[in-house]
């Protein structure tokens, strides 16, 4: 279902220690509609950092694609660091209380939905603990010495306690906000940074990216960018490519070892560069092995 | 399966490799002088064993040693005289021939393209992988053929589809072996070529020509074996000039190989850096080379060299090798254009890394390290190479996910 992008231009991309965050979405899912820039999921689950399959938010962008989103206006970069140690000096006592103030209220519905739930759960156990009874009265010791054992595991605050210390348990947790308080990342323009790609290889990730293709890192495929002539998660890659200076040497050994890299999973190594003061023109060239 | 295929497959003539233990006897092209046996009991047999070691002694190098020319334009050490090129790729797999990919055997793919020879004579070993190539390809097309023919008949025993000829559909295996000629010939894939008769052979056999072939391949060496064959070994005697007939000594050589490592090629030898090209490649060469491996180029594989266990003919190569230049000497501390070029993008390794795990080889970087200018001035050749450092080390592609055990 399409849903109304709610993303204002130009929006905060965080950058925290060299690397190119975003943490909303909305953004996230924005920028791969908009300007087809996929990203790469970097966040794991606090509890379980071990796993590393299925990675969450924060998106983490690709110096040339920050470049790029900034260069189109569309975003603009914050160090993320300094807006947050100037946002929490900058705060005002009215602004810290209504904030508090704001925060308690949600959490104490939070914790009254709770409690409504747990209530709810607890009856539906009764109530099928009573059919039980009925239906098998030979193993009804038993049964009751499991739901006794369960009860207590289950609700250590029951209904007829007091709501105050059930609330006062549940206010310990606060719910983390997947955006930041919107006082964090409004700094001026002239402090935003900006992003330096490699003047070498940020031309050719440019040139594919005007002509439609959605570029992700290659590291792990022995190259700078994957080309995918759609949206990567309905294509293959058509191109494994390296961005190169206009006079920079490559060595024959590499333009080989680039032909076999990419016909083996049955791509084409892609090498360009741009002439340096042309904005016009790039050149890119594909290999593949011929292997006769 | 498929009950019936129509002919009996016809018998595979055998491909009879030559016997490569035999034919590669010697690793390097040196004749090896055994000693008498000792046999402790007979205290005389000492005596024997001194008498040979002290006055019977011939050379190991061959006599008189083997010849090559150096090619500026090919920057390589041509080999042309049959018993040179023979001694070079028997005994320790030393360059390459000019027409072929790597052993010189042009001359017998020349005959028998002109019928000189038969077509089973003298095969090969380019030309039994062709052929074993072409008959795993045939019996993939027949085992799809078959498979069709299978399916179509099911279909048709099911009354899905009709086939074209008479009783096809019959249910009698004998009737749907013969309605299976039927379907074989309106099949899409392709009937395998008829095999050639036997009678053709025999003709060519009866009248072959007796023309003479010139052999016009010659052997080329790489300036890094050449050097090897000459310094190393001492079996090779180098050529230059415009007839290819004054001979050089070890020290011209290694400046003359060093010179062409340029592009283009140097004129003086004053220009000479420690690290060209030639200098970094003759001292992992030289390196593995005396560690017994057998060494040959690896551009194929976008790496430099090549290790062979006994040679290409016995087993792929296990490694393959990539020279990195390193500059630790304090010389080269300010020398920020070569510090660069020892600085290498991940992207390239892992590019390289996965080039080689394709191939089943392990990646060995070796590192070598460069002396300075000073430190190499006006030594010979054996002090200079003592100069040279290696390191060695291996990569491999490593998952975390698959290396759990």
């Amino acid at each position: 279902m399409p849903i109304a992008s709610t993303v204002t231009e130009p929006f905060p991309i965080y950058a925290i220690h060299g690397r190119y965050l975003l943490f909303d979405v909305d953004v996230v899912s924005h920028i791969r509609k908009t300007y087809h820039m996929c990203g790469c999921l970097s966040g794991t689950l606090p509890q379980i950092p071990q796993q590393n399959v299925f990675l969450g938010l924060p998106l983490e962008l690709m110096t040339e694609e920050a470049a790029l989103l900034v260069e189109k206006q569309a975003a603009y970069i914050v160090d993320d660091v300094a807006a947050h140690t100037r946002g929490l000096a900058n705060m005002s006592q009215e602004t810290k209380t209504d904030y508090l103030e704001a925060r308690r209220r949600e959490c104490e519905k939070e914790a009254l939905k709770h409690q409504k739930e747990v209530d709810e759960k607890k009856r539906q156990f009764k109530g099928k603990g009573k059919q039980e009874e009925e239906a098998k009265p030979e193993e009804r010791q038993e049964e009751e010495e499991k739901e006794n054992g369960e009860d207590s595991l289950f609700a250590a605050p029951s209904s007829n306690e007091s709501a105050v210390q059930l609330k006062a348990d549940s206010l310990l947790f606060y719910p983390t906000a997947t955006v930041s308080d919107p006082s964090y990342h409004s700094p001026a323009p002239s402090t935003s940074l900006v992003a330096r790609p490699d003047p070498n290889s940020y031309p050719l990730y440019k040139h594919l990216h005007n002509l439609g293709y959605f570029l992700s890192p290659g590291l792990r495929f022995g190259c700078q960018f994957m080309a995918y002539p759609g949206d990567p998660l309905r294509f293959h890659s058509h191109f494994i490519t390296r961005g190169l200076g206009w006079d920079e040497e490559i060595d024959i050994i590499d333009i080989v070892g680039g032909g076999r890299l990419g016909t083996g999973v049955k791509k084409a190594w892609m090498f360009g560069g741009k002439p340096e003061g042309d904005d016009t023109e790039t050149r890119v060239f594909c290999v593949e092995w011929g292997g006769f | 399966m498929g009950s019936t295929t129509a002919p009996a497959p016809p018998k595979k003539p055998v491909m009879k490799k030559p016997n490569y233990n035999l034919l590669h006897v010697n690793p390097l092209p040196l004749t090896i002088q055994a000693l008498p046996p000792l046999i402790p009991h007979n205290p005389l047999s000492l005596l024997h064993i001194l008498y040979t070691y002290l006055f019977c002694r011939t050379p190991c190098q061959p006599s008189p040693p083997y010849v090559g020319f150096f090619n500026p334009a090919t920057r390589s050490v041509h080999v042309v005289d049959a018993r040179s090129i023979q001694a070079f790729w028997n005994s320790g797999f030393f360059g390459k021939g000019s027409l072929s990919r790597s052993e010189p055997t042009w001359i017998s793919r020349r005959r028998r393209a002109l019928g000189i020879i038969g077509k089973d004579e003298d095969l090969t070993a380019e030309e039994i992988t062709e052929r074993r190539r072409q008959e795993r390809k045939q019996f993939k097309l027949e085992r799809a053929r078959a498979e069709k023919e299978r399916i179509q008949n099911q279909l048709a025993q099911e009354g899905k589809i009709d086939l074209p000829a008479d009783g096809a559909s019959s249910p009698q295996p004998d009737a749907a072996a013969a309605g299976e000629s039927d379907i074989t010939a309106a099949a899409t894939v392709p009937a395998p070529p008829i095999e050639p008769e036997e009678e053709e052979d025999d003709e060519l056999v009866t009248d072959k020509p007796s023309i003479f072939v010139e052999d016009l391949e010659h052997l080329q060496l790489t300036p890094e074996e050449a050097f090897f064959l000459m310094y190393g070994l001492g079996a090779l005697q180098v050529t230059v000039g415009p007839e290819g007939n004054t001979p050089v000594d070890i020290r011209n050589a290694l400046c003359l190989f060093r010179q062409h490592s340029y592009f283009p090629a140097l004129e003086n030898e004053v220009y000479l850096q420690p690290d060209d090209t030639f200098m970094l490649n003759y001292v992992v060469y030289h390196h593995f080379r005396s560690l017994g491996w057998v060494v040959r180029p690896g551009v194929k594989f976008g790496v430099e060299y090549l290790l062979y266990n006994r040679g290409p003919v016995f087993s792929h190569a296990e490694f393959g090798v990539l020279i990195m230049p390193s500059y630790s000497h304090p010389y080269w501390a300010n020398d920020n254009k070569r510090k660069q070029k020892e600085l290498k993008p991940w992207h390239w390794l892992h590019g390289i890394n996965r080039v080689s795990a394709q191939v089943k080889k392990t990646l060995i970087l070796v590192y070598v390290e460069v002396p300075s200018p000073e430190e190499i001035k006006g030594l010979d050749v054996t002090e200079l190479l003592k100069k040279y450092g290696v390191r060695e080390v291996a990569l491999r592609r490593w998952l975390v996910s698959r290396n759990r055990d």
